[in-house]
């Protein structure tokens, strides 16, 4: 009994520290709002406190964010809506918590040909660079080609292929990109499309960065790729809709430029979504250092076996790049 | 067949076929390690009732081939169809179906925590976010700022 007893306090630990965490939270909230100089936010505050008693508001994150990954981007989006820890949970994934180890990322390991013309190390670390330390080594990452569409669009926007994603960019100094998703795929030479680009100038972006160059059009010098993203659009906001038929929540993004026969065509968009389709996409898991076989043997060791794996994968055009980071 | 007994958090022992609360992998890995035993196994954050349902719900699927590491797949993840009788099971009050769902992710039963969770997707599907309150009973707590960002964001992807 004692042995048992004591199994299971080891494993309620965790739980216990986080369920504490919650109850301090609540109650520094209960003390502030006796602070709080409106009545508005008193009220607000109130609100929150009875929310805290529903249990579908209450589910913790990682539970609210296993249920939405069964939702269409929509119907996730539309979660998010519903109440700030739906939004908290649908925002900001439980990614550090999920992702407790102790493997730093590393480099890449393995590509199966040559990148274009700008350091393809840049942007894998650029796409790396919030992670840090406490993560598993793989992470998967594909990427979104927005390309100048046909037809009547402001030849400042580009549209991805899967028609749900577009990109703004300044054509003078600083540079401004901004990266917009909607949730209903529009086509490259869909006549709609034209009515999206007032819209723009007053909505908020999915992600923004500045770039050291001009985006387009030519030149973009190679070796300046990467795009800065700030700290606080890079969290995922959204599911992302890849050309593929694959749902992934994002946690973070990049875009470099799409060099075709050495002058800029448009861009690649790099995102690192959740992974878990090591099969799908073939990709090869070989970190620096650990077979093939002692990979999974590590997987199959009780330590690893709650946590999900990530994966790299990347790809530009119609050039493959596998990627495997630890 | 051996047995073996589950205390809940409200102290009522529950005896169970070992195969059976081998389905949760948290029990599985607590006998791997300690061994056999013969007092009552504490599960403190379950009570009575959700663990006899989710014992109910290991009853039935104890033949089922255990979950692999790789079931993490898209081919999981788009689909929200649940098997009939896990339905049936689940058509539960709210209170319930949520501790259920705390339950299976405490006890370490991926697949029940699937259904649990694809069951309350579906709740989801197809609803405004009224209406996804209305259903769950869940409070609009959004400050007006908070709001006024949610609908500048809607202004873009309703456009």
């Amino acid at each position: 009994m004692s042995s048992c007893n004591q199994w299971i306090k080891q494993k309620n630990k965790q739980t216990d520290e986080f369920t504490h965490i919650s109850n301090t939270c609540i109650t520094l909230r209960e003390k502030a709002s006796t602070f709080l100089p409106t009545r508005r936010q008193q009220l607000l505050v109130q609100k929150r406190i009875l929310q805290s008693t529903i249990p579908a508001a209450n589910l913790p994150n990682e539970l609210l964010h296993e249920i939405f990954t069964y939702l269409t981007p929509k119907d996730f989006y539309t979660a998010t809506k519903v109440c700030t820890s739906w939004r908290y949970a649908g925002v900001y994934p439980p990614r550090i918590k999920k992702h407790i180890s102790t493997l730093l990322p590393r480099r890449i390991v393995r590509r199966t040909s040559d990148p274009p013309n700008y350091d393809l190390r840049t942007l894998v670390s650029h796409i790396t660079k919030d992670l840090g330390k406490g993560i598993l080594p793989k992470y998967l990452v594909s990427t979104i080609q927005l390309k100048q569409p046909n037809s009547k669009i402001p030849p400042e926007i580009y549209l991805s292929e899967s028609g749900h994603y577009f990109l703004s960019a300044e054509s003078a100094p600083p540079y401004h990109v901004r990266i917009y998703c909607t949730y209903r795929p529009v086509l490259a030479n869909d006549f709609e499309a034209p009515q999206l680009g007032s819209p723009i100038k007053n909505s908020v972006p999915r992600s923004s960065g500045v770039s050291e160059h001009s985006p387009w059009p030519w030149p973009w010098e190679p070796g300046s790729g990467a795009l800065g993203f700030h700290e606080w659009d890079s969290t995922p906001t959204c599911m992302v809709t890849l050309p593929g038929p694959c749902f992934r929540k994002v946690i973070d993004a990049s875009f470099s430029p799409l060099l075709c026969g050495g002058y800029t065509k448009g861009v690649d968009v790099i995102v690192l979504f959740e992974g878990g389709k090591a099969k799908l996409l073939k990709i090869r898991p070989m970190p620096r250092g650990h077979s093939p076989s002692r990979i999974k043997k590590l997987f199959k060791r009780k330590t690893f076996r709650q946590v999900p794996r990530w994966h790299i994968y990347y790809s530009l055009g119609f050039f493959g790049h596998w990627i495997s980071v630890s | 067949m051996s047995e073996i007994k589950l205390l809940s958090s409200d102290q009522a022992t529950i005896t169970v076929q070992k195969e059976v609360a081998e389905r949760s992998i948290l029990i599985k890995n607590m006998l791997e390690d300690v061994g056999e035993v013969t007092e009552a196994i504490p599960i403190p954050n379950v009570n009575e009732s959700v663990l006899k349902k989710v014992i109910e719900w290991c009853e039935h699927h104890k033949g089922d081939p255990p979950a692999q590491a790789d079931d993490d797949s898209d081919s999981r993840k788009k689909s929200t169809d649940i098997d009939e009788w896990d339905q049936k099971f689940m058509q539960v009050d709210q209170e319930m179906l949520f501790e259920i769902i705390l339950a299976a992710n405490y006890l370490d039963i991926k697949p029940l925590l699937d259904v649990g969770c694809k069951t309350v997707a579906n709740m989801i599907k197809g609803k405004s976010p009224d209406e996804i309150r209305k259903t769950f009973n869940i409070q609009n707590d959004f400050t007006p700022e908070e709001e006024e960002q949610i609908r500048r964001e809607n202004e873009w992807a309703e456009e």
